[in-house]
């Protein structure tokens, strides 16, 4: 009994083995005795497989070559992409295809997917698939206009729900928006009108609406050129379209345009802007350098000066200063309005009542280090 | 630490401490081959012109800002060896150009077949970009400048070498991005079969300040910022001649409603014909050159993106085009067909651009500022 | 034959795969064993391999060698560099292209000059030795010398002998 179970364990390990990697080949080593073992397969009447076929699944197509289709008609029903999609028709998660525009099904073969056979729809029935690949494709507009106009107006000032709830904060918004900005233009009617007493209240508009623009692009990070001439190009073009609308004639736009390039050059020569973007009578940037310089004097004197809050004056010279462009302002307060000032000024030998200690980290010896300092070396102090 | 890095180091560390050592700077000996001699193949700054020829010194790279970083920074061994000796390679490689150049320019006098003198003259523009391409400072210039908005002291366009690099720059990225949006935003083939991109065309708004940027192809803008004509950039790859090459730019529509044949039809929104373009660096066209340049002919003027409620989003559509003479023609009718256009013409597609706009709440707005109807207003469900 | 006592006559085979070398060639029964362990012992002490699995879960940046931080200047300093030795290889390799293309029509018009002169002494030239395809005498280029660097007690066949023979 030992001697037949043991046989049967290899002839299992034989069959589990040597079907997949054929580990045991026929010069296999293994020299003990190899029997076949059968066991007992006498079926039953029938068999278990027997009897499952289910129902046909009304596979195939379901429109014919040059069948006339409406959007969502089914083309076909397949088990995978027999055919594939071709033009204007869609495909399911079962790859059913159906019509997505009404027209006439066309069976065709496409030189890009030599091996495909695909299903479309032709929008005439003269037309033939696959439209040729550099032609413009054949659409279907499908939408239709409404006549009634207070259906029209109710369905042009539909919103959505995101629009709906998004709508107040906008108005707010655009609201203060044109509130600061008629404040801002109202503060340069005033100041122009002081720089350039001899202008009219039409002159005036413009050239402030101008001026405001100008500061809106320059603001925004243009340079001066491109701001000044894309204000410019803004004011012509409405002005053409004026003329367009039949609001001016001809010598009247002619007027207009030739007093408008009079005021912009007259502008350009007699009205600056200051680093806030106030308007200023005209400076040259020779004229701003010589007044960034007297602004450094100061600074420094300030400096020498020994009041306690001589930081914070500096900071505000440079801050509130019409002179300095942000970059410039911002060298400054990196060169002059340290709190604490270079080594090379202010390093005590010892540690004192009057010196203040600091700690530093020394990168060569990997420790920190203590280092004492006068009260020369702190501005704040 | 190596004790050769540690020394740096520390000297490095003194350095910075004391101000006396900034006199142990070296001087810039080193200079790229004796016929390289535009501005533009030299670093601007001092600092960095430093660092990049004769190394990193003692103060640390002049790119990193923080006196932290700056005091950290360890550039790896054996660098400066390896370029010195490397820079004796490529320096000598490029004086050898030089001198073919310098035969090919003997030759190009001599000849007199328009041919042949083309084919010596891309010849020579080909050597001029391998002369200077393994300059280390170009490369400097090019890779950490702005390439699109360019100064022309440091990336001169006119150089056939940045032209290059450019070019290159441009295909890694702009250029598939481009056809990726014409072909799948169907604008190839619904107004022209194809194209072969050879040109980059920007487009901006400038008159709007809060998309005041390079418009990337596809994007959908608001109806308010395209209520003013765009502005290009025309920046060419090829080697034209700037000063006789004229240019044809086309913003076409092809997504207007045809309700007669229930489809669609095309709309030219702005036509400008015998742009020129005075060199490779100046190619931007904007509203001040377009209104000093006479020269220009507007072939119909601009009509703002005006969608009407309810339809698909409309493509706006821009080609830009080489045109072999002047075309001074002016269109009344906005229908347009611009395969016609342009073959009658014989007009060369080098790029375009694209993009959106569909029905928004200021649509109103501009057209009323352009005077036009109100517009038609769609049911929502399409039939 | 001779078999140790103490080992069992039953294999024990894990269910991991097992190559057909692997597979005990010896007859008798095999018998699986559940979760038996089959790879060989780690030669690391266990709390060690602990620390380590523990450290590489931690850090992944201890295996990965680290990435070079370069400033912009040293990067284009590399980047010359790179380009440098570019240049110098593809140097050496048209050099080395262009040696051989001379080399080779050194030989052709030797060939041809032989060819016009004397048509007899160039079909010598070119007579084809059957079964002799690399001669003893020639040395095929080889990166390293051969262990044996020349064979002093070799004697070429006499080729006379031969000849007559054939």
């Amino acid at each position: 009994m030992a001697f037949w179970s043991a046989n049967r364990n290899v002839s299992v390990i034989k069959s589990a083995l040597g079907l997949a990697s054929n580990v045991f080949s026929k010069n296999s080593t293994l020299s003990g005795p190899i029997l076949q073992v059968r066991t007992a397969t006498k079926r039953a009447a029938g068999s278990r497989t027997n009897m499952k076929d289910s129902a046909g699944r009304h596979l195939g197509p379901k429109k014919n070559e040059g069948q006339q289709v409406e959007p969502g008609q089914i083309i076909m029903r397949q088990r995978g992409t027999k055919f594939f999609p071709g033009e204007n028709v869609g495909i399911g998660k079962d790859h059913t295809i159906f019509a997505l525009e009404p027209g006439f099904v066309r069976f065709y073969y496409d030189p890009f997917h030599p091996r495909r056979r695909f299903v479309g729809v032709a929008l005439d029935q003269e037309s033939r698939l696959p439209t040729p690949h550099f032609a413009p494709r054949a659409r279907r507009f499908g939408y239709v206009p409404i006549e009634d106009p207070k259906k029209a107006s109710i369905e042009e000032t539909h919103l959505n729900r995101k629009q709906y709830l998004a709508k107040p904060k906008l108005d707010e918004d655009l609201k203060f928006r044109e509130q600061k900005r008629a404040k801002t233009l109202s503060q340069y009617q005033k100041d122009l009108s002081q720089i350039i007493p001899e202008l009219e209240a039409e002159q005036l508009n413009i050239a402030s609406e101008h001026l405001l623009l100008v500061r809106n692009h320059l603001k925004n990070g243009s340079n001066d050129t491109e701001a000044r001439s894309t204000a410019i190009a803004v004011h012509i073009q409405n002005l053409k379209l004026s003329l367009r609308k039949r609001e001016i004639n001809d010598s009247e736009f002619k007027n207009s345009l030739d007093s408008y390039q009079n005021l912009i050059s007259r502008l350009e020569k007699e009205v600056s802007f200051d680093s806030k973007y106030n308007l200023i009578k005209f400076r040259s940037e020779e004229e701003r350098i010589t007044l960034v310089n007297e602004l450094r004097s100061t600074i420094e004197e300030v400096l020498k000066s020994n009041s306690k809050d001589k930081l914070q004056k500096v900071k505000d010279l440079i801050f509130n200063s019409t002179v300095l462009t942000l970059s410039e302002a911002v060298k400054f307060k990196r060169t002059f309005a340290k709190s604490v000032l270079p080594e090379s000024i202010g390093v005590s030998e010892s540690v004192g009542k009057n010196s203040i200690v600091t700690k530093r980290w020394n990168y060569t010896k990997q420790r920190v280090e203590v280092i004492a300092r006068t009260k020369e070396a702190f501005l704040s102090k | 630490m190596l004790r050769s890095q540690l020394l740096k180091f520390s000297k490095r560390f003194m350095a910075t401490a004391t101000q006396d050592s900034k006199k142990e700077l070296e001087e810039i000996t080193k200079s790229w081959a004796s016929n390289s001699k535009s501005d533009s193949f030299k670093i601007k700054y001092q600092q960095s012109r430093r660092a990049v020829l004769n190394g990193v010194g003692p103060y640390g790279p002049p790119s990193l800002r923080s006196r932290r970083a700056k005091l950290q920074y360890m550039s790896p061994l054996g660098l400066d060896e390896a370029f010195d000796s490397a820079y004796e390679i490529l320096k000598t490689k490029s004086n050898e150009t030089y001198k073919e150049i310098e035969e090919l320019d003997t030759k190009i006098s001599q000849t007199k077949n328009v041919n042949e003198l083309e084919e010596l003259n891309n010849l020579k523009n080909s050597k001029l970009v391998q002369a200077e391409i393994d300059n280390p400072e170009v490369r400097f210039n090019f890779t950490y400048h702005d390439k699109i908005n360019n100064d022309s002291s440091i990336i001169d366009y006119n150089e056939p070498v940045y032209r290059e690099l450019k070019k290159k720059h441009w295909e890694d990225y702009s250029q598939m991005l481009l056809m990726q949006r014409l072909e799948q935003l169907g604008a190839i083939p619904d107004t022209l079969p194809t194209l072969n991109p050879r040109a980059e065309i920007l487009v901006k708004f400038l008159n709007h300040t809060t998309i005041n940027r390079w418009i990337e192809p596809g994007k959908l803008l608001p109806t308010n910022a395209t209520s003013y004509p765009p502005s290009f950039k025309i920046q060419e790859y090829e080697n034209v001649d700037p000063k006789k090459q004229l240019y044809t730019v086309l913003v076409v529509n092809p997504d207007v409603p045809d309700l007669e044949n229930d489809s669609f039809k095309t709309y030219l929104h702005w036509g400008l014909s015998n742009i020129k373009l005075s060199n490779f660096n100046e190619n931007f066209i904007g509203p001040k050159q377009i209104l000093e340049n006479k020269e220009i002919n507007e072939i119909i003027d601009y009509l703002p993106p005006v969608p009407e409620k309810n339809i698909p989003t409309q493509r706006f559509i821009t080609w830009v085009f080489r045109q072999p003479e002047s075309i001074s023609i002016n269109l009344k009718n906005r229908d347009f067909d611009i395969r016609s256009f342009v073959e009658d013409h014989g007009l060369d597609a080098i790029g375009g651009h694209i993009w959106r706009s569909e029905w928004d709440s200021s649509v109103a707005k501009v057209r009323e500022l352009y005077g036009l109807p109100k517009g038609t207003v769609y049911h929502r469900v399409r039939k | 034959m001779l078999r140790s006592s103490a080992k069992s006559s039953i294999q024990t085979l894990s269910r991991g795969f097992l190559s057909a070398e692997q597979i005990p060639s010896k007859s008798g029964p095999i018998q699986f064993v559940r979760g038996k362990r089959t790879k060989k012992v780690s030669s690391i002490s266990p709390q060690t391999q602990k620390i380590i699995t523990q450290l590489s879960v931690l850090s992944a940046r201890k295996k990965v060698p680290r990435v070079l931080k370069l400033s912009n200047e040293d990067l284009v300093r590399h980047d010359a560099v790179q380009r440098a030795w570019g240049v110098y290889q593809k140097d050496k390799r048209i050099k080395n292209k262009s040696d051989l293309a001379k080399q080779y029509e050194a030989m052709n018009n030797a060939m041809t000059d032989l060819k016009s002169t004397n048509r007899e002494l160039y079909d010598l030239a070119n007579v084809r030795e059957v079964n002799k395809k690399f001669p003893l005498e020639f040395r095929i280029p080889t990166h390293f010398p051969p262990n044996k660097v020349w064979y002093y007690d070799y004697v070429p066949k006499d080729e006379t002998k031969t000849t007559k023979e054939n």
